[in-house]
């Protein structure tokens, strides 16, 4: 039980990369890829239970990390394999290894094609984005984070839609432009802090935060500005923050159910982890005095995302387009700098992964059994499957964001988080942090008024296509792999308490960190747990 | 259906009298009976006294019995201004006049033709719902489809990052057409650089000279 709690990660990271090759070895043994997939789900659900060992110890203290390992990798450049999870992170590697296997489920019977190799590209996007969640290591971030892309390059332009080769190739060629750039600042870090302590460099997150903490390590406005931009963007990128999104609509769609899905549960969180954990912590400076534009651009993202997402005529572009705006939520939270706002932040990063995820799931059930992504194909289905109907809508709910489900927890702390943000107050008559907010509210509504028409097309009225009508219920696969969703959508609607406690923590840091290298000017706002209780 | 709906006709027609206000019990001599009125009174706060509703609970704060003998007619008989008695009486006067022209009308519209048609604007539910459609959600929906959606994201954004592709494509065409290959049309290329590298020289040189 020790060697798996001390080397915890190590071990999430590595298994299922074992589980690739041993599904190729598995291929290659028996010249069969009919039974990769339950290698894969085996490997997968074995990472989950693993990763449930996170459970045994307690949330690290302010600015600490648990389970962690430092080794040394390539010691002429001092970079080191240096892992450890906090507050931040917890949930995020416990929603990769949650939604892992609800994504091998979805893709049971929906992969004809080179099976092993879709299997093998799965888990292998597991071990790299378990890695960027966990790596303290700047150069290894780096590393985990474009290796993320390549497996997810194959499964969109492999197994993907139509439009697969333009869509793969709009991915890769967005997110590696903006990391390239995150490289060149992080290997202009490693020089800053060599001459820093006048010694070695280092990609260590850690030390280098630690210097910059003691004053060792001052970077100068102007630098400091290009390093965060440079990171900015890149995770900006990711996130994906308008005006910079149109990869997502495109990558989503073509992506085949398993790839749409993980792409929107847990690629998607790289970003705005990666903005939390690095660009508030390294330059606090910076993200205050760029925070209006972060706003300024996750609000028009929601109302922009949630007033296209309207009018696609694609299920599943639709859909696509509620990722700009619930993740136009989650960066309006972050740049609040109050701990509600960021609090509400990681929450909902949790949410969009299970109630998006879902959503994709359930499209591409029915595309599955129609083949078709047109919303005007369909049309009457709950008289035909009136299981998915009622599961579907469930989900609709969450993602709306009706009280008792998660996303009402995470969008309610947002908006009062930013309603209290001092950080757009720059004169005292100023009070853009209301308009924030309830700029926000109006995404809301529209996020009714997208998904509930959606509903309306697709599930009532009259069967108006004659294929609809002998269209079958969900099977016991299908409604198996998707109760664990809906038990997490009103577990964490109803009880969020457990989840928030964990984040709690390091949230403070990040917050304390932001907020009070202004030199105690800016006013910090305490985290109102009577408001979490009275919910 | 025919007992609920006896039921509910019983309880509309009764109901109200559990809430008869002041302004008319007292016309009659009966004081204050409107238990309607007590029975929410402490569920709302009143603003300025926050704790009043505490206080008769715990007497033993004494900020909060403060607060208590404020306000000693909170959960007694309270004060009734004249003023707003009249206005209210009047209120009551408009409001069962108005009801009683609106039965009058209907009596003379539909007691001899119970079927008549009315107007057209009324079946129409005065035409909000048209109103809603045409001037809000027809708008924004065709500003979201034409000029967002197909407008913003698939022809500007996306017409930039497009467009960065086609150039550097359309670039590498017009150099690969350098590079063919062919060697005589590398020797005129050398012969056209190298004259023009001397009419260079003798144009500045003459200039010198001159």
């Amino acid at each position: 039980m020790d060697l798996i709690a001390n080397n915890l990660l190590t071990i999430l990271i590595l298994l299922p990369t074992i589980g690739a090759i041993g599904a190729i070895a598995y291929q290659a043994v028996t010249r069969s890829d009919e039974h990769q997939k339950w290698i894969a789900l085996f490997v997968t659900v074995l990472n989950f239970l693993i990763s449930l060992v996170l459970f045994t110890r307690g949330v690290p203290a302010v600015g600490g990390f648990e389970f962690e390992q430092n080794v040394p990798w390539i010691s002429a450049i001092h970079t080191n394999y240096h892992v450890g999870v906090d507050g931040l992170s917890f949930w995020l590697v416990l929603l990769t290894t949650f939604i892992m296997p609800l994504s091998v489920l979805c893709a049971w019977t929906a992969v004809e094609k080179k099976k092993t190799a879709f299997f093998a590209f799965l888990l292998l996007l597991e071990s790299a984005m378990l890695g960027v969640f966990v790596t303290l290591d700047l150069l290894v971030f780096y590393l985990f984070f474009e290796a993320s892309l390549v497996p997810m390059f194959f499964l969109i332009g492999v197994w993907g839609g139509k439009n697969r080769i333009y869509a793969a190739v709009k991915f890769f060629i967005f997110t590696a432009v903006g990391s390239l750039l995150m490289l060149v600042a992080i290997i202009a870090l490693y020089y800053i802090y060599a001459g820093a302590v006048n010694g070695a460099g280092s990609f260590d997150f850690v030390e280098i935060l630690a210097a910059m903490q003691s004053g060792k390590l001052i970077l100068g406005p102007q630098v400091g500005m290009l390093l965060f931009l440079a990171f900015a963007l890149s995770f900006a990128i990711k996130v994906p923050i308008f005006p910079v999104h149109t990869w997502l609509p495109d990558a989503h769609t073509e992506a085949p159910t398993a790839g749409s899905v993980i792409l929107a549960a847990i690629l998607l969180k790289m970003g705005t982890y990666g903005l939390m954990r690095f660009n508030f912590a390294f330059f606090p400076d910076q993200a205050r005095e760029t925070a209006w534009i972060f706003i300024t651009l996750a609000v028009i993202g929601i109302i922009y995302g949630a007033l296209v997402a309207m009018v696609q005529p694609d299920w599943k572009r639709l859909i696509a387009y509620t990722s700009v705006a619930h993740m136009g939520f989650v960066v309006l939270g972050m740049f609040s700098f109050t701990e509600l706002g960021m609090q509400g932040a990681v929450y909902q990063m949790l949410n969009h992964g299970v109630s998006t995820g879902a959503l994709f799931i359930l499209v591409g059930f029915a595309y599955e059994r129609r083949h078709t992504r047109e919303i005007s194909e369909y049309g009457g289905l709950a008289n035909v499957m009136p299981n998915y109907a009622a599961i579907f809508i469930i989900t609709t709910m969450s993602s709306i964001g009706l009280p008792f489900l998660n996303g009402f927890v995470g969008e309610f702390l947002i908006m009062v988080g930013m309603f209290k943000s001092t950080i757009l107050n720059v004169t005292a008559s100023a009070n853009w942090n209301y308009v924030a907010a309830m700029a926000a509210g109006i995404g809301v509504i529209l996020a009714a008024v997208y998904l509930l028409w959606l509903v309306q097309r697709v599930f009532f009225g009259k069967v108006t296509h004659a294929e609809n009508k002998k269209l079958k219920d969900l099977n016991a696969r299908e409604i198996g792999l998707m109760i664990p969703l809906l038990i997490a959508m009103v577990v964490m609607g109803v009880y969020p308490r457990p989840f928030l406690e964990r984040t709690d923590s390091a949230i403070k840091s990040i917050e304390a960190r932001v907020m009070r290298s202004a030199g105690g000017a800016v006013a910090k706002t305490e985290l109102d747990t009577k408001a979490l209780e009275n919910r | 259906m025919t007992v609920p709906l006896v039921v509910l006709a019983i309880l509309s027609t009764v109901g109200g009298l559990v809430g008869i206000p002041y302004a008319v019990s007292s016309m009659f001599g009966a004081g204050d009976v409107n238990a309607f009125h007590k029975v929410l009174s402490p569920v709302i706060a009143e603003v300025g006294k926050p704790h009043a509703i505490a206080a008769a609970g715990e007497h033993s704060a004494p900020e909060a019995a403060a607060a208590h003998s404020a306000a000693p007619a909170a959960h007694g008989e309270e004060a009734h201004d004249p003023a707003e008695i009249s206005l209210e009486r009047t209120l009551a006067v408009v409001s069962v006049v108005l009801a009683l022209i609106g039965i009058g009308i209907g009596w003379l519209v539909f007691s001899k033709t119970p079927l008549k048609a009315l107007p057209k604007i009324l079946q129409d539910k005065w035409r909000i719902d048209e109103l809603y459609n045409g001037y809000i959600v027809d708008p924004i929906t065709k500003l979201s489809r034409q000029g967002l959606w197909k407008g913003f994201d698939v022809g500007f954004i996306d017409g930039i990052v497009n467009g960065i592709g086609h150039f550097m494509v359309e670039a590498g065409n017009a150099v690969r057409s350098l590079q063919v290959g062919f060697v005589r049309s590398y020797a005129a290329i050398i012969l056209f650089g190298a004259l023009a590298v001397i009419g260079y020289f003798i144009y500045y040189g003459l200039k010198l000279v001159g």
